[in-house]
């Protein structure tokens, strides 16, 4: 009765034919008519035969491993329960995680546990056997090499900073001198590269501090919520921004950028751009900054007034926190801005204290469109007759003008390596599938170079092999075992090539290492190049000599939520609210209001995107503070390979993607669909589902925001929303609840930190067992997530100010929900918890209607049946997977609560210190918005923030008394610069539904 | 008196074709003395329960008392419940909430007042009583529709046959007839109509069936994985999982072999290696007397009865025969890893807890098969005292001899090793 | 009779004329009965096809969401409980009034009335995540020693709804044991003789019953009076206790029971209108009777009106920014802003029609005009449930409603059970109080009623 994923939009879970209502018509009587009888299942017993040493049935363990995205690691302590992964959570000791991890980091557990996954290996549509592969392409006794000493052999990889891997490549290299390596890396920036070399003369990446950067320019970059170090970078960004005294300083953000980000809404100073005019930005303020040249006149010239005073005033601030301020350019910039970046840096005397340069960590770093074209070009000609992908998708990823799939199917041997069945694996004879991260052994580098282990923790469910075993066959190596080859690297001699290796053999390193899930002592040496301007300039004057054709400029964007279209399949990742736009299943045309009312559409009208003779369908998404005369599009949407129609949500933008250029698409034209052109099943597979139908604040004070000099000038803004007010009942705590409990929980959340970037919404789904609802649940208003991240938006539609607000069950002491409930299904717990019984709800949903926070979730369907028991693994044991009929919400991870509360106990019932409950969201957060812990420990963190001057609770004339309380939004503008009008509504219309 | 419906009262009736008639009767059989008069008519005819003198119901007082129980009950129920039996803090409002308590407290009165009313009218009418003897007397039927019937009661004191029927015949009724001639089999006759109002009844008792297989959603088997469960996806059916090979959970303990595995390049740790306290004893007596004392003894003897219902192969003493010889390498090795029936306790006792296990052996071997004599005066006498005490209450030979002679194969090939 | 110069009665049937002339659909049935029931029939299949989609799948069949967790289901359930008050309203309240017209409405304004509960009954039930744990609401000894949450307002309902049901079912049988005795008695064969015999339960007419019969049904009436005025107190109770704006009002009692008032009536017009006219007793049920029920349509409709009023004044007066946006924005300029505008017409302004004599005497606009006031306040739940809940406090939650197929089938269904219970009814009980006519017309012979 339900789909094999009640997810499809083809079938979401409400739907019931005809046929089965027919037959259910009768039984349900019956049944109904025997409510009292109950059956509990009978359930079996089944335990190790030998039992494995460190695992305790019931508690969990810990692995440190790592997660390797577009080449880069980010440590990750993975929670094990039985032998089973169950959560994903930072790694405090990873320099790319310092204990936090972003979105897809923790929603990939869902791809271990997926029985659409490939099995095994096969030969077109003949499952075979690894030795197979081995006997044809492996060494074979007495059998002779390639004659052509490997000149068709060709291998597309992803990019990589695997030492392992280098060494594999290096032995293939010298089995086969004449093969060729390319490497695909659809979401890669190339301008840093190019102007790395030009400028700096070597090619070396930059690396950023922001502990100490209390200026930064952050010029169309993300560096908070995307790129390999974010993680890092919102952490030690928001160290910046903590004010818990009108005494404390305050770093400030400009940010200049084309489409909202998280970071942007950051930012004390935003300034809209269109992509092309990102670089002319920093040509400006690097001719504020004294940079003799007529190309950066030129280029400041372009400008708009509002854009050069800004940049002006920027220039002069930077100038004056010399050494102390950060320039930061967007991978997706062109080699123009990037120079610009490394000498405006250079400038500001940042190289060597905020901005130092390394080699990159990359080995095989790929580029978006370049490499694979060339490779394209090679089949064309005929010079491949066997082709390696290990990983990746290059069919889906690949640029309009490369026509990859066709091409393939003229390579003889085609060896495809990839999790799914997807777009390139249906079209190679050879397909093999990848084993999960957390099924492999392996090695990867973080962006600083720090090594970072990979390591199981479960044997491969659908015998996938990794990249490195797949070469390993190739390099001709003996054991294809990743486990041997990565001791071998690293304890039995030999050069990893990295100068990594050192004398450190012996087990208790090793062991050590994988308990760290890194290597001590591998980052990347720093070196601080000069950077000339006059490389700079001369990329300028290249990027102005090139005329912009008329029409729109598209920017093309890796997605938030399913980055370049690898997590399509995952549910989790499709459900997860676009920071900016609240989008979930499936992505939009992004224009600004004005742009919009100019080609006179609105949201979600259908509409044509047309560049170069290709063109792309999808629904308008008007969104207040995109750059005019521009349009964003996200991709990774609109798969149909390999996944049920749920997955194909959304239009493919890489349908518009010139190898030329990337990532700004010039010359685009837009236009409405009439009526007639697409069909009601387009329209409503296209409609937008978003979980957020209103942006304005309607003059209500729900988010206080407040600049440093305000806070300064009246610290107490926010009293007036926290303290006593007059109660019928009197307004002591309840008296029942102290005298029991030993903590008192509370929660508070800094606004002036959080960047909506998700971490905690999909922590809370993997820790709490949370249900997807599919696209049509999200449209009804259904969707399940216990802590959503509300954005507001204040100020005119051009210059919006953006605010986002994490949302949870605010554990009221005087909850509205609890006294409405008829059957004591939510209580108060004795330590203040706001407590939900879900065998005791009946569903009236009364407590829903009462709770003014509106985080009560309810489960109008069976939503966690009807997954098959493969899905069922990823489920949290320590939390009730609920059914149909019952409410649920936040519970502050009260499972994780108990949990402390009895390893408390059993240490002789010592007091919980403060930090040692965390819940899945604080514990995720990048920049550590969220602190939770005890009020009874007047040392606790929490007890602390509550002393702050800008707490407050919201909605605190309601009297609920919130044990969830905030920080107001503090920012810290220039005092130069014109002010928008903060009062003035953004008129940002509601989603039509 | 009651309804002259009733069998042996039934006299004499006359019938009307209209009220006032009736009512001139009624007066003028009461002004000749008669007491025990009664009417049955279509209606209530005005004035007529006067005339007949037809006392007050007592209907209002049950009304009032039933009120009152009801009302009373339904704030007890509340009261109890909500706040003394099963006290819950909701949205920080007091447990006795008495406003919150009203309305349910009015309409439980106001149940109980009417379901008792109705049942008053039923019980002080006699209804329900489907037949009666004045049902034989033709035409009374119309006594519902458009006759008023007048009946006097044959136990009236000024009753007489034939004069009470000439008098009657003077009030002008249409007829003046007497009790029905026939005694009627009326219970027969009402038995249909008795078994149709049982039948609700019936429809209450248990139908016999085919159990249903019906889960009512009371999360009672969710669909994840605890401890121990069962799964289809993997071979083995298990759904709990090895970990890989090689791989090193992050709580692990990591230091000398030593200290984590008991022995150093191939040969048994001699003494324990964390530094020996009192603290580190005294844990370990705990832990020994939870997880080893059940079969190896208190005291290390193994002189227990789970010892020696495991005839076939038998716990050895730790603190006698070969086993004595063990070093604590050996000891805490064994009790990490588990040895033959043995199960392993490395998941149970984390490290410190094993080497405490050890040392705790030691001190159990120091302490074994000190001969009496050899204690300090004061002690010995003490000792003495204590054991005579326990053998008088236990009549059993003066001092328990070592435990020898066990089976000990799996020791010896260990010892030969 | 001085309030209106219109006779409560025409002609003097005799005894036997008025019963025969009662009791004759009893005996014979019409073909345009049976399409009827076999219509409604339908309608009821359609209910049980909803109810058990609906229990089988989930309550997500229904359009509800968060933040519109209340909608349809509470909407009918407070519209039909709101309809079954006029039943008891005449049969109690102007019973203690003494209002002699009442005699030839009452019986059928409580058979409204109970069958009116029964649909209402339904929605609390079906609109609960778990039906089948409703029992959970009613304090009965569990193991678990687990109780209700008697601050909730959901037990309030459940004891005001089961004492309303239960009451007014026994004020109306014990109403009916007289002329189910004169239907056992006038039965033309043994089968119906004996049905009616048992539900007589052997009323025979002594002087002395008749007395008990007096005084007990005066004290149901007495009882069931501040019953019909508990009983819709606590329905709004279920939105006056709670924060939401525009629900969180002192008001809402008052003026919850006058629109249950005024809808019940305009049901009873339009069961009224048509029965006398095919049942041909216009000389039983007469202008008279119109008129009255038609004064209080204006009475309780101009009520309305006043509470309109004084809602949307207190929302403003308050100040408080949630309220006003509700009242002021939300509702009259919102996407429902029609249900809004139409309520106000249909239930305001509409009744005060009544004020003209010729329609109030008229049945044709009557009629109308009830059906309008029906529709009305439907709407006016359906405003004030959802125009509450989709615009509460946090803009970020604000989310529309939409009803789906399984919405309409329940409301269709039960009114199709409605007519269908309403049909048997007119086929198997007087559905004019036989001995009441006959004492009124003898009290008229006598001269001496009012």
């Amino acid at each position: 009765m339900t789909p094999e994923f009640p997810d499809g939009a083809d079938l979401p879970p409400d739907e019931l034919s005809r046929r089965e209502l027919g037959e259910l018509l009768g039984a349900a009587g019956a049944a109904l008519s025997l409510a009292g009888c109950i059956h509990s299942p009978t359930e079996t017993i089944l335990p190790y035969a030998h039992h494995p040493g460190p695992i305790t049935p019931g508690l969990p363990l810990f692995y440190a491993t790592s997660m390797v995205l577009d080449g880069y690691a980010t440590g990750l302590l993975v929670r094990s329960r039985e032998g089973r992964p169950i959560k994903i959570e930072g790694n405090p000791e990873h320099p790319a995680s310092l204990g936090a991890a972003g979105v897809f980091e923790q929603a990939s557990i869902l791809e271990l546990y997926d029985s659409r996954r490939m099995r095994g290996l096969r030969r077109r549509d003949q499952p075979a056997g690894w030795n197979d592969l081995r006997r044809r392409f492996g060494v074979r006794e007495g059998a002779p090499e390639r004659a052509d000493r490997g000149a068709g052999l060709a291998f597309l990889l992803e990019p990589t900073s695997s030492p392992l891997r280098r060494r594999l490549l290096e032995r293939i290299a010298l089995r086969f001198p004449e093969s060729s390596v390319y490497a695909h890396a659809p979401t890669a920036g190339y301008g840093s590269r190019v102007a790395a070399r030009a400028a700096l003369g070597a090619a070396l990446v930059p690396q950023h501090d922001f502990r100490d950067a209390l200026r930064v320019l952050a010029v169309g970059s993300d560096f908070t919520a995307s790129g390999p170090f974010h993680l890092r970078h919102a952490r030690h960004f928001a160290s910046t921004r903590r004010v818990s005294t009108p005494r404390d300083t305050m770093s400030r953000l400009y940010a200049v950028e084309s489409v909202p980000t998280p970071t942007g809404s950051l930012a004390d100073e935003r300034l809209r751009a269109r992509p092309s005019e990102l670089a002319l930005v920093l040509a400006a303020v690097a001719h504020e900054l004294g940079a003799g040249s007529e190309a950066l006149e030129a280029a400041a010239d372009r400008l708009s007034p509002r854009q050069r005073e800004l940049a002006a005033v920027a220039a002069r601030d930077l100038d004056r926190h010399r050494g102390r301020g950060v320039v930061i350019a967007g991978e997706a910039l062109d080699p123009a801005a990037h120079a610009l970046a490394a000498w405006l840096n250079q400038r500001l005397d940042n190289v060597g204290s905020t901005v130092w340069y390394t080699e990159p960590a990359l080995h095989l770093e790929g580029s978006p469109a370049q490499d694979l074209a060339r490779l394209a070009r090679e089949i064309d000609a005929g010079a491949v007759d066997t082709l390696v992908i290990a990983g990746g998708n290059p069919v889906y990823t690949a640029p309009s003008d490369v026509p990859f799939g066709e091409l393939l199917e003229r390579v003889e041997e085609t060896i495809c390596l990839a999790p799914y069945e997807n777009e390139t694996s249906t079209r190679c004879r050879w397909a093999i599938a990848a084993a999960h991260y957390l099924e492999s052994w392996g090695d990867a580098r973080a962006y600083d170079g720090t090594v970072s282990l990979v390591q199981p923790l479960i044997a491969p469910l659908c015998g996938g092999r990794t990249a490195d075993e797949l070469l390993a066959v190739f390099a001709g190596e003996e054991s294809h075992d990743a486990h041997a080859m990565l001791r071998d690297l690293w304890l039995g001699g030999g050069d990893d090539g990295a100068g990594t290796r050192g004398e450190r053999g012996g087990d208790r390193f090793w062991e050590r290492a994988l308990q760290a899930g890194l290597i001590e002592g591998t980052t990347l040496t720093r070196s601080a190049p000069v950077a000339s301007l006059d490389a700079a300039v001369r990329l300028l004057e290249e990027r102005l000599r090139e005329r912009e054709p008329p029409g729109l400029e598209i920017a093309l964007r890796s997605d938030p939520t399913v980055h370049d279209g690898s997590f399509a399949g995952n549910r989790w990742l499709q459900e997860l609210p676009d920071p900016v736009t609240k989008l979930t299943w499936g992505n939009a045309v992004l224009l600004s209001p004005r742009t919009a009312s100019e080609l006179a559409v609105g949201n979600g009208s259908m509409v044509e995107v047309e560049t170069a003779g290709r063109a792309v369908r999808g629904p308008v998404f008007v969104l207040p503070g995109h750059a005019d005369g521009a349009l964003t599009l996200h991709l990774g949407h609109g798969r149909v390979a390999p996944f049920e129609p749920a997955a194909a949500f959304g239009f493919d933008a890489y349908a518009l993607r010139p190898t030329a250029a990337p990532w700004v698409v010039p010359g685009a034209t837009l236009r409405a669909l009439a009526a007639g052109e697409m069909s009601a099943r387009e329209r409503r597979h296209h409609a937008l589902a978003s979980t957020q139908q209103h942006w304005r604040l309607e003059g209500r004070d729900l988010v206080l925001r407040q600049t440093l000099e305000e806070l300064r000038a009246r610290p107490d803004l926010a009293a007036a929303h926290r303290g006593p007010l007059p109660s019928f009942y009197g307004w002591e705590p309840d008296p029942s609840a102290a005298a029991h409990a030993r903590d008192q929980w509370a929660m508070t959340i800094d606004l002036s930190v959080c960047t909506g970037c998700n971490a905690c919404v999909i922590a809370c789904q993997a820790e709490n067992n949370i249900q997807v609802v599919g696209k049509e649940g999200v449209r009804k208003g259904r969707e399940m997530h216990w802590i959503r991240i509300d954005r507001y938006l204040t100020g005119p539609p051009e210059e919006p100010v953006a605010v986002h607000q994490p949302m949870l069950c605010q554990h009221c002491e005087r909850a509205p929900c609890e006294y409405v409930c008829p059957v004591f299904a939510t209580t108060h717990s004795a330590d203040g918890l706001n407590e939900m019984t879900y065998n005791r709800c009946v569903g009236t949903r009364f407590c829903s209607n009462n709770c003014p926070y509106k985080v009560r979730r309810f489960n109008w369907f069976d939503y966690s049946h009807g997954h098959d028991d493969t899905a069922a693994l990823v489920w949290n044991p320590e939390v009730t997977v609920r059914e149909r009929g019952v409410m649920e919400k936040c519970t502050y991870c009260v499972q994780r609560i108990r949990g402390a509360q009895i390893q408390a106990r059993l240490e002789g019932d010592r007091p919980i210190a403060d930090g040692e409950v965390v819940p899945a969201c604080a514990q995720a957060c990048p920049s550590r918005a969220i602190v939770f812990g005890s009020l009874t420990d007047p040392a606790s963190e929490v007890s602390r923030s509550r002393q702050n001057p800008r707490l407050y609770s919201v909605l605190h004339e309601l009297g609920t008394e919130p044990r969830t309380r905030y920080l107001v939004r503090l920012t810290h503008p220039h005092p130069e610069l014109a002010r928008p009008d903060a009062r003035r509504p953004a008129d940002a219309e509601s989603t039509p539904r | 008196m009651e309804t002259t419906a009733d069998p042996r009262r039934l006299g004499l009736l006359a019938e009307y074709d209209n009220p006032a008639d009736l009512v001139r009767g009624a007066a003028s059989m009461r002004e000749r003395g008669y007491r025990r008069l009664d009417a049955f008519t279509p209606y209530e005819v005005p004035g007529l329960a006067e005339t007949l003198g037809v006392a007050r119901t007592r209907l209002p007082l049950v009304t009032l008392v039933a009120a009152a129980v009801g009302g009373t009950l339904a704030y007890l129920i509340q009261w109890w419940t909500n706040a003394v039996a099963y006290p819950i803090p909701v949205g920080g409002r007091p447990l006795h909430a008495a406003p919150a308590f009203v309305p349910i407290t009015f309409e439980t009165a106001i149940l109980f007042a009417g379901v008792a009313t109705f049942l008053g009218v039923l019980v002080l009418s006699r209804l329900t009583r489907l037949w009666a003897p004045i049902d034989e007397i033709d035409g009374f039927e119309r006594a519902s529709v458009d006759r008023y019937w007048l009946a006097v009661d044959r136990r009236d004191p000024s009753f007489d046959p034939e004069r009470t029927a000439r008098e009657l015949e003077d009030t002008g009724p249409l007829r003046v007839v007497g009790p029905p001639s026939r005694p009627s089999l009326g219970i027969v006759r009402c038995l249909p109509p008795l078994i149709l109002v049982m039948l609700p009844f019936l429809a209450g008792c248990d139908v016999a069936g085919p159990e249903p297989n019906f889960s009512l959603e009371r999360m009672i088997h969710q669909p994840r994985y605890d401890a121990w469960e069962a799964s289809a996806v993997f071979a083995d059916g298990k759904a709990m999982r090895d970990p890989p090979a090689g791989s090193v959970h992050a709580g692990s303990v990591l230091g000398p072999p030593a200290l984590v595995e008991g022995r150093t390049d191939g040969r048994w740790v001699e003494q324990v290696v964390p530094e020996v306290d009192a603290a580190l004893l005294r844990r370990g007596r705990d832990r020994f007397e939870i997880y080893c004392a059940p079969c190896h003894g208190i005291d290390g003897e193994a002189a227990t009865s789970v010892a020696q219902s495991m005839s076939l192969r038998t716990p050895p003493p730790l603190v006698d025969g070969d086993a004595r010889t063990l070093p604590p390498g050996r000891v805490f090795h064994v009790a990490t890893y588990g040895y033959g029936l043995m199960p392993a306790y490395g998941h149970q006792l984390s490290i410190g807890d094993r080497w405490a296990v050890a040392a705790w052996v030691e001190v159990l071997r120091l302490r074994f098969g000190v001969p009496l004599e050899s204690l300090p005066p004061a002690l010995y006498e003490r000792a003495r005292r204590e054991l005579e005490a326990r053998d008088e209450e236990e009549d059993r030979p003066a001092l328990p001899e070592p435990a020898v002679g066990r089976q000990r194969q799996g020791l010896e090939r260990e010892v030969e090793r | 009779m001085s309030v209106a110069e219109a006779p409560v009665l025409h002609g003097r049937p005799g005894d036997l004329e008025v019963t025969d002339q009662v009791l004759a659909p009893l005996w014979a049935g019409s073909r345009a009965w049976a399409a009827l029931l076999g219509l409604s029939a339908a309608g009821v299949g359609l209910l049980v096809v909803a109810i058990t989609y609906t229990v089988v799948t989930g309550i997500g069949v229904w359009g509800n969401n968060i933040p519109v967790g209340w909608a349809y289901g509470i909407i009918n359930f407070v519209w039909w409980i709101g309809l079954g008050h006029a039943g008891t309203f005449i049969s109690a309240v102007l019973l203690l009034l003494e209002q002699s017209w009442r005699n030839s409405i009452n019986r059928l304004a409580e058979a409204m009335t109970l069958f009116a509960v029964v649909n209402a009954g339904l929605y609390p039930l079906l609109h609960l995540g778990r039906p089948w744990f409703f029992y959970w609401l009613i304090p009965y000894p569990s193991t678990m020693e687990l109780w209700p949450q008697f601050k909730s307002a959901l037990p309030w309902d459940i004891a005001a709804i089961s004492t309303y049901g239960l009451v007014s079912f026994l004020f109306w049988y014990l109403g009916l044991l007289p002329d189910l005795a004169a239907a056992r008695d006038r039965a033309p064969d043994l089968r119906r003789a004996r049905f009616y015999g048992v539900c007589a339960l052997g009323w025979r007419g002594s002087s002395r019953d008749w007395s008990r019969l007096r005084v007990g049904y005066g004290l149901l009436a007495g009882l069931a009076t501040p019953l019909v005025i508990s009983v819709h107190s606590v329905v709004s109770f279920d939105f006056a206790i709670t924060q939401v704006p525009g629900w969180h009002s002192t008001i809402f009692p008052p003026y919850f029971v006058v629109g249950a008032i005024f809808s019940g009536f305009a049901l009873v017009l339009i069961l009224v209108i048509p029965i006398r006219r095919v049942y041909r007793i216009e000389n039983l049920i007469t202008e008279r009777h119109l008129d009255a029920m038609g004064k209080v349509l204006l009475v309780t409709g101009s009520i309305m009106l006043y509470a309109y009023v004084v809602e949307t004044f207190v929302a403003w007066y308050s100040g408080n920014l949630y309220e006003r946006f509700i009242f002021l924005v939300r509702r009259p300029f919102g996407p429902y802003a029609s249900a809004y505008w139409a309520m106000w017409i249909l239930n305001a302004f509409a009744p005060q029609l009544l004020w003209i004599r010729s329609v109030r005497r008229r049945p044709l606009p009557l009629f109308l005009l009830s059906v309008a006031i029906l529709v009305g306040m439907w709407l006016e739940r359906f405003v004030l449930i959802v125009t509450s809940l989709d615009r509460d406090f946090l803009p970020s939650s604000w989310d529309l409603y939409a009803p789906t197929w399984v919405d309409w089938s329940l409301l269709a269904g039960t009114l199709g059970l409605f007519s269908f219970l309403f049909l048997l009814f007119l086929r198997l009980v007087p559905i004019v109080p036989i001995y009441e006519i006959k004492r009124l017309r003898h009290e008229l012979e006598l001269g001496h009623a009012g």
